[in-house]
């Protein structure tokens, strides 16, 4: 209820009534004094029905006498008013327009009533009078606090009938003044948001929302603003504005804090009124205008408080958002905070903790935390067995581990998805990911299966495509060409317009070439280049075409294709260039290729080109073998005295066995030497070591060891490498010194030779010794009896570097591995591909059969075995302790077989070959022969020659 | 508790005084301001306080036309006692802003030391005053003086406002010190004592410092970002100073997507930026 003094402090000014009849009720009949001050009374305790019908009753009592006339347009105000507030607006509309009629233009509540009219036009839905009439009243003084306050009116006028945009825009265009003040200028932007909001412009509404601070301090609607925000925040995320929906849900506190801050603005607004009304006691209209101003306002907030107070609490679903729209606009680390807070949170309802886990564990895979994101699903999986999400959370993990290549973990938790969950819509993905990972592990029949039983059981599925290609991929990658090439080509005429179709094309071409299908390679990549210019296969399809083109003989066009290959992939354009250089060397074009790797050497690129040192080292090679030993000096000593120190420049090694070839140092013209390279070495490593320089010390220390090595001097190399590995630490050390400090101390039987290969692999992961760090690891695992170990490395050198030195050898201990874990015809099949191999021709492929040999004897298959070893016999005569083997083998298992004459043509054989003497199987063979030859000779059924 | 007699006139020697006295060594400094001593039960004296008996009394003198008298007041009888020497805040800061830090650490020793004895005795509106000292005391360079300043006014001044401020400023005077290990521990138990989306970040933010000085700058990445993702657009003192700590320790590790988001932000957020505090100092 509104205080009353102040009015009746006016009334009984008007009326000139004694101080003893104000604020009493007394009897109508006493007359019209009686019945005005009833009204009056009435008007001041805020009744307002019983003051209009008073006003009214006099009105129709006393309307005729002087003394009411000339009281009339006084009481017109109050009457107006008291209708107004007792719900009778046409009354009030009538009395209002009675009195700015009648009155004087300067009359004292004229401003008054005309607020009153267009308040009471509003109540009564007629727009364009209220309109007018609050426009009217702030003619005269705009910014007049009251004035301001009635554009927020005349902008609800317009919202609540219709216009709204008409609404919307005076809001605007009110917020946006700066004479208006700041929390007037909050509440009619907020309402401006509000309303667009309504008509579901939510964009229109997140701009407004964002286009300014709000005035948080003062403003009154503060759980008003924290909705619109939230409501904001979710339409910017529909539209990917990620970066404002924070800004925007940045606007909501907690709800506990909302509620504390709204409860405290709700007591400020209070004080504020009591401070505003203070002061217009003696004024009326000031006073009614103001009172009904916070009236409003305070129940508003009151409303909004109590609403507040009894919904549930938006905090975590808000925070779940805000976590959300961190994620998305690639902010994990704040994501991964608020996630985390609702995971870990026991009191909250299972959605959103079920929620919060997946997208912690999406927020740490952004991070490559992968660990966390394994454990994050495990303690999902242990706290919610049966919830939806937990597939979504468990393929993370899955993902987790295929990222730190523990490929058999991600296999199984992707096998425990498939089999958990047999309807889901993401099993084609599982599948084709379980595909994936047995295809990393290189388990390739593994990976083949599976991408086939995904395309039989999903043939529609969306990334069929894909599964196809790497379908195709898993023949690839174990060289079994003519499977890979039945897939991709029938794949490339489907993948016609797909977004895959330039990478089949590529990895067709690719298989072409690998099949030594030249001229088909070179028309699919042809075609490739030409239809797919601007595909990212298109760069390193060029270089395969040179390759390609190099496979034909064709080394003019070849050439020419290298030299096409523009430089915007700097790794690709080395290749390119070292190719042509190739080329050059091959046909023993020195002047080109000095020139050639000169050029690119000394090229004004901005980019550092990789390689360098070994294009000068190249450089370098030409010019020696173009009877220029002192310029190829000069350059190989200028090129190590510029890169010898760098862990990463390439050929160094090289470069310095070149520079111990003799006539290098010879005086030009003359067969003098300058200096011997043996002193020149130790100058150098001596100079290095002083200087801390340990990446050139080093490799000169390497240098010298081979030297040593080369004299027979095995001890004093080996003492050298001993003192780099001393010295220098692992991390200045370049791959090739890493390499084979790791095989000299995997040599001696020292297990921490696998930090140096693993050093090697990490630091260098493309580098030419990383096959040999393979092996090195492999080996380490071998002879720890690590077979499990053994047979990953091993299986990773023959897929990454199949073609390097060692592939014969690793190609036999990985079948030596593989027989240890059990698996006979997979070391069977490692050894028939040994045998396919031309470089390894000669005693490997003798170590081989005796090597299949033993495992068809294990096998039960004697007879194979038997055949086997006679291969090598037959064939492999060079290598007489294989021989002594093979001889030894068969005779006993044809022993075995019962065929004691072939057993003792073999001891024979054996014994007569006096190369064999020296073997430990001799002494046995002959003492096996003298036991055979004593026994009464007896014919056996069994003939056994295979 | 030792209830002292009340307005027991002693005498006038200064010598009795001194021998009946336990007095802090603050309280032998000469006081050259009287101070105004006013009773629940009488008018105001005003005279020298000149130290504290047991562990409520106050010893005050009041001089005479020859030679002067000593009370002896118990603390519960004081309504108030006021310094009549003025306590120029401005006057301090302005040294501070002309570098002239010894000028202003004398002054601020000039109205905290004699007070210090008395803290329990003064207006809430005079501790409070002197609450603005320990930043002050802290920016002329003696951390040491701010920490014993403020852990002497926490136990006299009232309200959380005013007790929340003084913890944070002996936190930031071990930042100081530096005590890293004592810093740690308080941080933390900051940490733990604030709530998110509370009105500072002061804890995380020394947190974060400490690692950085480290070159921990994950650790600090981790550490600034949480009062930065828990804060909302109310306002949270040394949230910007979180800000510049985690952009700075994003730039280090590389990780500039984070750091330009974290900038874009700042700014969108209306907070200052590094540009915007040129002048002014790092954790105030």
């Amino acid at each position: 209820m509104p205080p009353l003094r102040p009015t009746a402090w006016i009334i009984i000014a008007i009326l000139g009534l004694s101080l003893s009849l104000r604020a009493e009720l007394v009897p109508r009949e006493q007359g019209m004094q009686a019945t005005l001050q009833e009204a009056m009374t009435a008007y001041e305790r805020g009744d307002y029905a019983r003051a209009a019908e008073a006003f009214a009753y006099t009105q129709a009592t006393y309307g005729q006498e002087d003394a009411y006339r000339d009281l009339e347009l006084q009481l017109l105000p109050y009457w107006g008013h008291a209708c107004r507030q007792s719900g009778n607006s046409t009354q009030a509309i009538e009395l209002f327009e009675a009195y700015l009629t009648r009155a004087d233009p300067h009359a004292q509540h004229r401003h008054f009533v005309t607020y009153q009219l267009a308040e009471a036009y509003q109540t009564e839905n007629m727009v364009e009078q209220a309109a007018a009439t609050y426009q009217r009243y702030r003619a005269h003084d705009p910014y007049r606090p009251e004035a301001l306050v009635s554009v927020l009116r005349e902008a609800e006028l317009y919202l609540n009938s219709g216009q709204t945009e008409t609404g919307i825009q005076l809001l605007l265009s009110f917020a946006n003044s700066p004479q208006v003040p700041r929390t007037l200028r909050a509440q009619a932007r907020l309402r401006a948001v509000q309303a667009t909001q309504a008509i579901g412009d939510d964009t229109r509404a997140a701009d407004i929302l964002l286009s300014a601070p709000w005035a948080i301090d003062t403003m009154p609607e503060l759980a008003v603003l924290a909705f619109s925000a939230l409501r904001a925040g979710d339409a910017l995320m529909r539209e990917l504005r990620t970066a404002d929906a924070i800004l925007a849900y940045r606007l909501v506190p907690p709800h506990s804090q909302l509620v504390t801050l709204q409860q405290a603005r709700l007591q400020q607004l209070e004080q504020i009124r009591q401070q505003r009304l203070l002061p217009l006691a003696q004024s009326v209209p000031a006073f009614a205008f103001w009172q009904d101003y916070f009236t409003a306002i305070i129940a508003s907030v009151q409303s909004q408080l109590e609403a507040l107070r009894s919904m549930e609490d938006y905090t975590p679903g808000w925070q779940l958002r805000l976590g959300q729209a961190f994620l998305r606009d690639a902010r994990p680390r704040e994501a991964t905070l608020l996630f985390r807070l609702l995971a870990e949170d026991n009191t909250l309802p299972t959605d959103i903790r079920t929620n919060a886990f997946y997208c912690w564990a999406m927020a740490q895979s952004e991070l490559e935390q992968w660990d966390k994101v394994v454990d994050i699903a495990k303690a999902f999986q242990q706290i919610y067995p049966k919830q939806p999400l937990l597939a979504q959370t468990s393929y993370l993990a899955a993902n987790a581990y295929q990222q730190q290549e523990q490929h058999s973990a991600a296999i199984e938790v992707l096998d425990w998805l498939i089999q958990s969950y047999p309807e889901h819509r993401e099993q084609p993905r599982w599948r084709f990911t379980r595909g994936l990972n047995s295809a990393l592990a290189q388990d390739y029949p593994a990976a083949r299966e599976a991408f086939s039983r995904c395309l039989e059981l999903y043939p529609n599925s969306h990334d069929k495509l894909q599964v196809k290609l790497w379908l195709g991929l898993c023949w690839f990658f174990p060289r079994e060409y003519k499977h890979a090439i039945s897939v991709l080509d029938p794949l490339l005429a489907e993948a016609k317009g797909h977004p895959l179709e330039a990478e089949i094309a590529y990895r067709r071409a690719m298989t072409l070439y690998a099949m030594a299908e030249y001229i088909s390679a070179i028309d699919a990549l042809n075609w490739l280049i030409s239809d797919f210019p601007d595909a990212p296969q298109t760069l390193p399809a060029q270089v395969l075409l040179g390759d390609a083109l190099m496979g034909t003989g064709d080394y003019q066009a070849a050439s020419e294709q290298f030299s096409n290959v523009p430089d915007t992939d700097p790794a690709l354009y080395a290749y390119a260039v070292f190719q042509q250089g190739k080329i050059f060397r091959a046909q023993q074009n020195y002047p080109a290729m000095i020139a050639h790797f000169r050029s690119y050497a000394e090229s004004s690129a901005l980019s550092p080109r990789p390689r360098l040192a070994e294009a000068l080292y190249w450089a370098g090679w030409g010019l020696a073998q173009a009877g220029k030993p002192e310029q190829a000096r000069q350059l190989f000593v200028e090129t190590f005295a510029r890169y010898g120190n760098d862990p990463q420049a390439g050929e160094m090694g090289e470069l310095l066995h070149a520079l111990g070839k003799q006539d290098i140092w010879s005086a030009a013209g003359t067969n003098a030497r300058v200096m011997s390279y043996e002193t020149w070495l130790e100058q150098e490593r001596a100079a290095a070591r002083e200087s801390g320089e340990f990446t050139r010390y080093s490799r000169l220390s390497l240098a010298s060891a081979a030297l040593l090595r080369d004299a027979g001097k095995t001890n004093k190399a080996d003492n050298i490498l001993y003192d780099i590995l001393e010295i220098a630490p692992p991390e200045q050390i370049d791959a090739k010194g890493l390499t084979e400090l790791g095989w000299l101390l995997t040599r001696q039987g020292f297990s921490h030779a696998e930090e140096l290969f693993s050093q090697q692999l990490e630091m260098y992961p493309k580098n030419r010794y990383t096959g040999r760090s393979l092996y090195g690891l492999g080996t380490l695992a071998a002879s720890q009896q690590n077979y499990t170990e053994a047979e990953q490395w091993l299986a990773r050198f023959q897929a990454e570097t199949p073609y390097q030195a060692d592939a014969a050898a690793v190609a036999l201990l990985r079948a030596e591995v593989l027989l240890q874990l059990g698996q006979p015809a997979e070391a069977m099949d490692v050894c028939e591909e040994l045998l396919t191999m031309k470089a390894a021709r000669g005693r490997p492929h003798a170590e081989a059969l005796l090597l299949m040999a033993t495992i068809s004897q294990e096998q039960g298959e004697t007879t194979k075995a038997i055949a086997y070893a006679q291969r090598v016999y037959t064939l492999y005569r060079a290598y007489p302790d294989l021989l002594s083997r093979a001889y030894w083998q068969s005779a006993q298992w044809f022993l075995k077989l019962g065929d004691m004459n072939a057993a003792k043509r073999t001891l024979v054989e054996m014994t007569t070959d006096p190369r064999l003497d020296d073997f430990s199987e001799h002494d046995e063979a002959l003492a096996l022969l003298e036991e055979l030859t004593q026994r009464e000779p007896v014919h056996h059924k069994i003939e056994v020659t295979p | 508790m030792n209830f002292l007699r009340s307005s027991i006139i002693i005498f006038v020697s200064i010598i009795s005084i001194q021998a009946q006295a336990v007095a802090s060594p603050e309280s032998n400094l000469e006081l050259k301001s009287p101070q105004q001593l006013t009773l629940y039960n009488g008018a105001p004296l005003e005279g020298y306080a000149r130290g504290r008996v047991d562990e409520n009394g106050l010893v005050f003198v009041v001089p005479l036309t020859v030679g002067e008298a000593e009370y002896t007041y118990d603390a519960r009888q004081i309504k108030s006692l006021r310094f009549t020497d003025e306590v120029n805040i401005e006057q301090i800061e302005s040294l501070l802003s002309l570098e002239r830090r010894d000028d202003a650490l004398a002054l601020i020793e000039q109205i905290y030391l004699p007070r210090a004895a008395y803290l329990d005795l003064l207006s809430e509106q005079d501790r409070k005053t002197l609450c603005e000292l320990v930043p002050l005391a802290r920016h002329a360079g003696d951390p040491y003086l701010a920490v014993g300043m403020a852990r002497r006014l926490l136990m006299a001044v009232e309200g959380e406002a005013h007790t929340s401020a003084l913890r944070d400023q002996i936190l930031l005077a071990y930042l100081d010190l530096p005590l890293p290990d004592e810093t740690r521990k308080l941080a933390q138990a900051w940490i733990a004592r604030e709530p998110h989306y509370g009105p500072s970040a002061l804890g995380w933010v020394v947190l974060a410092q400490l690692e950085i000085e480290v070159g921990n700058w994950q650790a600090a990445l981790d550490i600034a970002l949480e009062p930065i993702v828990f804060s909302s657009q109310y306002p949270m003192e040394y949230l910007h100073d979180a800000y510049d700590m985690a952009i700075l320790a994003a730039e280090t590790l590389g990780d500039t997507p984070q750091a330009e988001a974290l900038t874009d932000e700042l700014e969108a957020r209306g907070l200052p930026t590094p540009e915007d505090r040129k002048a002014g100092h790092a954790h105030e």
